[in-house]
Formats: structure tokens, sequence, C-alpha cells
């Protein structure tokens, strides 16, 4: 987490359109108080003149001295945006009117009062698997009247988010490795073949019918039962085993899809590709690395290392 | 730096990338109502200053907009907006005759902004709406430029602010916040439009009711033209102009000193203007300086005359003999190359110009009339009715001139050093029936002007008139604050001398300007005039 403080060196001011509308206005003001001699014309001109000096010190005083700060971003499968929350604070004790904080096409605005901070979710469209850096961001402002606006210098923030390829069901889903008669030679029994091993937090992605109902009764917490199954089903999931017909993108997001259902299921799974295979496993830790190797398939970066810490 | 490079693009190449431009969003209806409102009052206070028909064409467009905005209606088609539009052009020609003039432009940017309101469907639209009326506020002055005025204007600056802060903030703003902080914006300009009042050069003229700063550097002089509202400025120039030392002791009385300078004999529009001497004139003005004689006039008198750059010099009217300058066939006197500082003259002058009988060779019977009766402005059909009234029955010319002055004694005609503008399409259609206030120039010029359209040949005169009296009549001493003008009419084969200010203003020419402008800064004069 980096912060960038709006300097007066990062603040940049430059009249609108409407700006330079307004200065035609004011010339032709001028003009008719020049012609006419009139005093009272001329006072005017220069109540506006100084309405348009004073309106370019609101908007350069509006904007400095915000920071910036970038949080780590979450995983997102390809298709759906990636998240970078940025805060915007206001250190100063003066509040801050329309705000716009912009990266690439995402616009917010935000009001911040003294002494205020403020957590935006900037989201950004996926178009590609891999590491995908957050956009320059900009802030940006109108206020008060619209004759000038002011932009700062690009913060660039150094979280990336990293983008899981997207996943498409091609194929039907492979059958369970005993049937392929492999390593892991186990009896298909699907029901009560998993043993009880005690409960734990409710997590993202368990199953509905693994949730103990009776402790949300009791505590008011969601609770899970957790399983230990030795002898359940496993399945290989490899890239080997996919038709030739499909393209390399096609592939990861097939396996990418396995990947997910095989952990939905409480399946262990193994991920083999061609330089590289993640041993039958299960739990969320075996879930990213697998996604993470689909992501970054191809990729120069060194999958392998990074994804075995878990 | 071979390259010729647009200097704006190339700041901007140095600047760092402007982010993508923000979504736009639709101006809230609460603002649009607001912004109704000030045109509306526009558009009202527009009955006072234009003609009826365009005030209620541009209400009715107005009317028009606010049904638009309450009911969420969609703006009218093109087709409709570009006949609206040719319609209200068509009625700014038909109401003012063209499209020259304050009231014609004024008329016509009410109406642009009623248009421009009517089809404003985008943020833009409504920002220049705004802008415009920030323009329309402010040549409101044009008409009416006084403090009350101005102090409504102000106001008026703070709610067209308020609609700006309200369009370009996206989100909605308390108006509470929105009047405090434009108000805020108005006060802080304030002082600052304050100092730059003061201290921003002035391209042409001065504020009347300061001195200029420069005026001992430069030689001052009396305008070669008269324009309707440009001499009063000269009221409160209180520079000498030039002394008279009366020889003999043989003095004329004040309402007697008209100090003669220059002939206008052309008409431009209700403005005038001198004609360099041709050679024909100089031809005429060596026959006159055979029968020039210092000595035949009734009054004579010495001149110290202080540094000008004018080429006449003023003599006391009418002239009969002159120790410097050509005289011309005009009477005046003219002097080919200005003195480089102050410079004396002496002069004689009789009371009458030379009658037919003992015509002085060379200002001959035979006037040239057509260039006399010469005219720019037209009589409006009101005017005419007046001119044929003037006309009928009189015996002879004389006739006629007293009529025409006695209408100026008889109406309630106002002598005034701030007059108002006058319409600048009929300036004089304006001055006879409406505003009635002017000071001398004004007069002198409706007068001629009245005099050639009733075709009799006339002239405006301009010079001074009267002086102040110095160690008991030892020496008059003339000010450029005394500058006058007046009117000369050919009647019974010679000029007769007419001075409407002197009905209007018995005062300005039986006291002098100084009296006068006593009476002026007491608030005795002209008080219900402030601008």
């Amino acid at each position: 987490m980096s912060d960038f403080s709006i300097g007066r060196k990062a603040l940049y001011i430059l009249p609108t359109r409407v700006g330079w509308y307004f200065a035609l206005i004011l010339a032709a003001l001028f003009g008719i108080a020049v012609k006419f001699d009139n005093q009272s014309a001329f006072m005017m001109l220069f109540i506006l003149v100084a309405v348009g000096l004073i309106a370019m010190v609101y908007t350069h005083n509006n904007v400095i001295g915000l920071t910036i700060a970038s949080h780590p971003s979450k995983s997102v499968f390809l298709g759906s945006p990636a998240v970078f929350p940025i805060t915007l604070s206001n250190p100063s004790g003066k509040p801050r009117h329309a705000v716009w904080l912009i990266a690439g096409g995402f616009h917010q605005l935000s009001t911040l009062g003294g002494g205020d901070q403020q957590t935006i979710e900037v989201k950004l469209p996926t178009v590609q698997r891999g590491f995908f850096p957050c956009e320059p961001v900009n802030l940006s402002s109108l206020y008060p009247i619209g004759i000038f606006f002011c932009w700062t210098k690009r913060f660039v923030s150094d979280e990336r988010c990293l983008v899981y390829p997207q996943p498409l069901d091609l194929v039907p889903f492979p059958e369970d490795g005993s049937h392929h008669g492999r390593e892991e030679a186990t009896a298909n029994v699907r029901l009560g073949a998993e043993d009880y091993a005690g409960m734990k937090n409710y997590q993202a992605g368990d199953r509905m019918r693994d949730i103990h109902w009776p402790s949300l009764a009791k505590t008011n917490k969601l609770v899970s039962i957790q399983y230990e199954n030795h002898s359940n089903s496993s399945v290989n999931l490899s890239w080997f085993t996919l038709p030739s017909s499909l393209n390399t993108e096609d592939r990861l997001s097939q396996l990418c899809y396995w990947v997910i259902n095989a952990e939905k299921n409480g399946q262990r799974y193994q991920l083999e590709m061609p330089n590289h295979t993640i041993e039958f496993d299960k739990g969320m830790n075996h879930y990213h690395a697998c996604l993470r190797v689909l992501a970054l398939w191809g990729d120069n970066i060194d999958v392998v290392g990074e994804g075995e810490n878990g | 730096m071979a390259k010729l490079t647009n200097p704006l693009k190339l700041l901007l190449s140095k600047l760092p990338p402007m982010p993508s431009q923000p979504p736009t969003y639709e101006a809230r209806r609460n603002t649009l109502s607001q912004l109704a409102g000030l045109i509306g009052v526009a558009v009202l206070v527009h009955f006072q200053i234009a003609n009826l028909s365009i005030a209620l064409f541009a209400l009715a467009i107005f009317a028009l907009k606010t049904t638009i905005i309450l009911g969420k209606l969609s703006i009218p088609p093109r087709l409709v907006m570009m006949i609206l539009t040719i319609a209200s052009l068509g009625m700014v020609i038909y109401a003012y005759g063209g499209w020259n003039g304050q009231r014609a432009g004024i008329s016509f940017l009410i109406l642009l902004v009623a248009l421009k309101f009517l089809e404003s469907q985008s943020l833009r639209d409504y920002y220049i709406v705004s802008l415009l009326l920030y323009f329309l506020g402010a040549s409101s002055f044009l008409f009416n430029s006084s403090i009350a005025n101005i102090i409504i204007v102000i106001f008026y600056t703070v709610a067209i602010t308020s609609i700006l802060f309200q369009i370009s903030n996206p989100a909605k703003v308390s108006l509470k916040n929105t009047l405090t902080t434009s108000a805020s914006m108005i006060a802080k300009a304030l002082p600052l439009a304050i100092i730059l009042f003061f201290f921003f050069p002035r391209i042409q003229g001065d504020f009347g009711f300061l001195p200029s700063f420069d005026k001992s550097n430069n030689a001052s002089s009396l305008s070669d033209s008269l324009v309707a509202g440009e001499m009063a400025s000269s009221a409160f120039n209180n520079e000498l102009a030039f002394r008279v030392e009366f020889n003999g002791g043989v003095i004329p009385k004040r309402s007697q000193m008209y100090w003669r300078a220059k002939t206008m004999p052309i008409e431009r529009n209700f403005q005038w203007s001198v004609v360099e001497p041709d050679p024909n004139d100089f031809a005429v003005a060596t026959k006159i300086r055979q029968s020039n004689s210092l000595q035949a006039g009734k009054w004579r008198y010495q001149i110290l005359h202080e540094k000008s750059k004018d080429k006449y010099l003023p003599y006391l009217d009418y002239i009969s003999g002159s120790s410097k300058g050509q005289t011309l066939p005009d009477y005046s006197v003219y002097l080919a190359r200005p003195e480089a500082g102050p410079f004396s003259y002496q002069g004689s002058s009789t009371a009458t110009s030379s009658s037919p009988e003992n015509i002085v060779a060379g200002f001959a019977a035979a006037i040239d009339r057509s260039s006399l009766l010469d005219l720019e402005s037209k009589p409006s059909a009101k005017l005419q009715r007046l001119l044929r009234q003037w006309s009928d029955g009189a015996v002879d010319d004389a006739e006629v001139v007293e009529r025409v002055y006695q209408y100026f004694a008889n109406n309630p005609f106002m002598y005034s050093l701030l007059p108002p503008s006058l319409d600048e399409n009929e300036p004089l259609n304006d001055f006879i029936f409406n505003t009635r206030e002017g000071y001398c120039e004004h007069y002198a010029s409706a007068f001629t002007i009245i005099m050639r359209m009733l075709g009799i040949p006339s002239r405006v005169v301009v010079g001074y008139q009267g002086g102040t009296s110095v160690n008991d009549n030892q020496f008059i001493e003339v000010r450029y604050s005394d500058a006058h003008a007046w009117s000369e009419v050919w009647v019974n084969g010679r000029w007769q001398r007419v001075d409407p200010t002197a009905t209007i203003s018995p005062e300005r020419i039986k006291y002098g300007m100084d009296a006068l402008m006593e009476l002026w800064e007491s608030g005795l004069l002209g008080s219900n005039n402030t601008g």
C-alpha cells in the first residue's frame, strides 16, 4: 500500500470549453464597455474577470492536498471486473466537493468532508487472463462553476489483480480417477463416503448442505461441518485428456471450470499440465494454486515456485 | 526550435495526460426551474427597455420552455426552432429597422437567450444560456447605470453563479450551500474587481467624475466633431482655455459672450463635424482680409490663448477684424499651424453678423443652400406632423425659427450634464419625444436638424460661452468647462445665432458654467437623473 499526496507540482489546471466560452463573453463585454464607454459595464466586466480567477483558485484548492492510497486486489475470473480498492482521504479541514476519481474508463464522484476518507472500489473490465495492473488513477474536478478543470498527475498503483481464465464448460467432466485406473484407486462410494471430521467457521465456497444449521440458531454464527474423506472420489484434471480440437485458451477455460467444479463437489483433484503437475489435494489453497497456474499459463513468470506455497 | 509549433499544443504536450471525460449527466429539474426564473426576470425587465412585441415574443418562448421543463416534455423539433429563430430575427429588424443600436442589440440578445434556453438539452447548452445571462445582466447598464441597478445586477450575478455551480456539480447540493458559495465568490470578487476598475487602463474616454490624469502633458482643444453626450465631460475640465482683455472698457454682457471657434455643417445621425477649408475658402479669406479692420467692431479685445492644438481660434461673435489666422467665409478663423505654446492675438467684433446692407466683402450673401440643408437623419412620422405644424401658416423663416424655439421653451426639456444615452437609430426622435434631457450639444444638434428639415439653412457652431471675470473685469477667463454649442440659421439674408440651450437653462447663459456647476453639485439641477 503506497500513498500519493497531491502537491502543487502534481496538480494541473486549464479552462474547460465552457471556460473559453466564458472568456468569449468577457471579451464581448469588454467591447461593449469600451464602445459605449460605460463604467458600470466595466465594473461588471471586472467582477466577472474576478469571478473567473476566484473560480480557478477554488478548483485548485478543491483537489490540492488529497491523498490516494491503493489496497490489494482480489483475484477474479476473466469477464467479471477487477476490483481495486482505492482510498481517497482528505487530511485538510476543508470539505472537498465533487472530486472525480478516474482510472481508465472508471469514474467515481466523491465528496469528502474535512478529515474524511473514502474507499472507492475501482472496477475495471478484464479482457485477458494473467496479471492485470490497475489503471493509473487521476483526480479531476470542475468545482465550483465548471469554467476550469484541474487534474492530477497519474498515480500508478503497485497493486495488480490476478485474472483467472474464464470458466467454460465445453467437455464433460472427467470420470473419477478410479475408472482410469490411475494412482488413487478408491471405491467410488458417494453416499456416506465422507467421514465427519469436525466443525469449522463457514467459509465462502462451503456447500450449503454442509452448514450446521442448529449452531446458527444457538450462536448466531455460520458453522460448517467438515468431512474427512480419505475414501471419496478423486479426479485427475489433465491437459492431455482434452480433445485436440480445443485451443490453448479454451483448454485453460475448461480446466478452470473443472477445478471449480471439483472443489465444489469436495473432490480431491490433480491438475496435470504439460510441464507441471499439482498433486492431488483439495481446499482453498490448492484451489487457488491451480487457478493461478491456469491464469499464468504461458507467461514467463515462474508460476511453479509461487503456486506451490499453499 | 526551427519547426514552428503551435504554442498551445507545445504547452499541452508538456502537461501530463488528461484523464478521460467523466460521464455526462442531466441537469436537475430544480436547477432548470431556477434558471427559468432568472430568464423570466430578464424578460420582464426587458419590457421596460425594448419593443413591446419583442418582449412578448420572448415571454412566449420562455413560457413554452417552462411548460416543457415542468411537464417533462421533449423540446420542439428542429424545424420549429428554425422558424422561431427566423421569426425573431425578422422581428428585431422590423422593430428597429436593422441590426445596429443598443436596443436592437439587447433585444436580439434576449431572444437569443430565450431560444437557446428553449432548445437546450445538454449541460453545455445550459452553461451557454447561463453565460449569456451574465452578458445580458451587464448590458442592462447601457440603459440604466444607476447605483440601484448595479446592486440589482450584482445580485443577479450571484444567482447566475449559483446556477453554474449547480450545473457543474453532478451531485445534488443544498440550496443553502449553493447560495453561500456563489455569494462568497462574488464577495471575494468585488474587491478584486474594484482594484481592476481603478488600475485597468481605459482605451477610450474618462470616467465622467474623475479628472483625467494626463491633461497637463497634452494641449487641449475643442473637438472637431459634436457627438451627443461627449461635450458634457468637458464640463468637468476646469483647465484654462484663454484670457481676454477688452480694450476701452467696453465689455459685452455675459449673455452676449459667445466665443465662436468653429462651425459644423455636416450632419451624420445626430453627430456634427467640421469641414476642412478648401482652396476656394482660402481665396475668399484673402478677400475678407482686405476689409479686415480691427477698429471697425463694437468690441475690441486681446486674447491670450493657452497652448492648444486646435486649428480654429475663438473670437467673439461676430468677427469684423482679426490679427491672427485666416478668416473663413463661415466667420471662423483658421490657423493652419497651431502654435507650440501660449499665444496672443487681437480681434474686433460686432453684435450682429453683417447685415445685407453693409455686407463685408467675402461674407457673401450667396450661400450653398443644398449643403446647408443636407441631412442624414430622417424625420419620424411623429416628428413630421410636428414639422407640418411649425411650417403651416408661417409668414417667413423667422417665424418658423421662433415657433421651434418656443417648442423647446414650452415643453419639459431639461438640461443635464449626464443625459441618458439616445436610441442609436432614431436619436433625434428619442431626444425630442422621450428623454428630453440633454447638454448643450443635444439642443444645438436637435435644433439645427429641425431647421434643416424645415428647409432653413443652418449649422452648428462650437465655441465657448461666457467666462469668469477676474480683477473687476480686467480679464475674462474662459475655461474648457465653458465650452458650448449653439445653432446658426440663415434668416433674412444673414446668419443669426440661435441658442436653444438658453431657453432650457437660462442660468447657463446668464450666470455661466461655474454657477451652473454649483447648482448641479447642490442637487438643484438635474437631481432626478443619476445616470
